[in-house]
């Protein structure tokens, strides 16, 4: 097993996420903040995430998108989700070694599923953009259909869920 | 809601010309300050305004402002008809 799929000794967290956990020492580690109506984050990805040089990855580009809109989806209700559907769409290169955000918004909910939009900017500068439908793990869905998921991330969805977990 | 205005004005918006400096018939990649990232925003805000969904492969199938206008209006018909 290696060192990033360990959990993290010192917070006994048990999020390894690539997109926003801390300690994962090949992840993004993205931090959030709240940003209007939505959740925005700021960094800058070095060469390890290249694909031609000076350029980031277009799946690192989508997975910063998908991250960041799960975050907003997450963040507005506490509810963990999954991503059914993401369409991602490019304008520009990222480059190494430079500042982005990226922000997203919800854009239509149900008790089921949520909608969501999201950009990734150098400054004005659109870099990407994406809309993605993320599947609400309440309880109820936990309870109906939980047997099909592995029992260990069933009890971190519900840890998750809990008010009690806000902010991490 | 006149699509076609709309969408010109959205356009002039996005590459700041005035919406009088358009017509139907000017080639989309030889309009003033168009790059693939103000592509993308018209693409974006034309979505928004309409609540309608474009493809991708209409950044290659589109050559024309007119041709733009005809297919949001032809999108947004067939979203009010759903």
């Amino acid at each position: 097993m290696p060192e990033s799929a360990s959990f993290d000794p010192r917070t006994d967290n048990p999020s390894n996420c690539f997109g926003c956990a801390q300690h994962n020492p090949i992840g993004l580690r993205l931090l959030f903040d709240a940003d209007g109506d939505g959740f925005s984050t700021r960094f800058t990805l070095g060469s390890d995430y290249e694909s031609f040089p000076g350029v980031i990855h277009g799946g690192i580009v989508a997975t910063i998108l998908d991250e960041t809109l799960a975050q907003a989806v997450y963040r507005a209700g506490w509810i963990s989700a999954f991503t059914t559907g993401l369409r991602v769409r490019y304008g520009k290169p990222m480059e190494t070694g430079v500042e982005y955000t990226a922000r997203a918004e919800i854009t239509r909910r149900d008790e089921h599923a949520v909608r969501a939009s999201g950009e990734l900017l150098h400054g004005r500068d659109l870099v990407a953009a994406a809309d993605g439908t993320f599947r609400l793990l309440t309880e109820q869905v936990l309870t109906e259909q939980g047997r099909h998921l592995p029992s260990r991330l069933v009890t971190a969805l519900r840890t998750a869920n809990q008010p009690a977990n806000q902010g991490e | 809601m006149d699509v076609h205005e709309k969408v010109l004005e959205i356009i002039a918006q996005e590459i700041d010309v005035p919406v009088t400096d358009l017509s139907g018939d000017q080639h989309f990649r030889a309009l003033p300050n168009v790059d693939s990232m103000r592509v993308l925003q018209v693409i974006l805000k034309t979505e928004k305004a309409f609540d309608i969904e474009i493809e991708d492969d209409v950044t290659f199938r589109i050559q024309t402002v007119g041709e733009f206008q005809k297919l949001v209006a032809e999108l947004y018909r067939q979203r009010a008809a759903a």
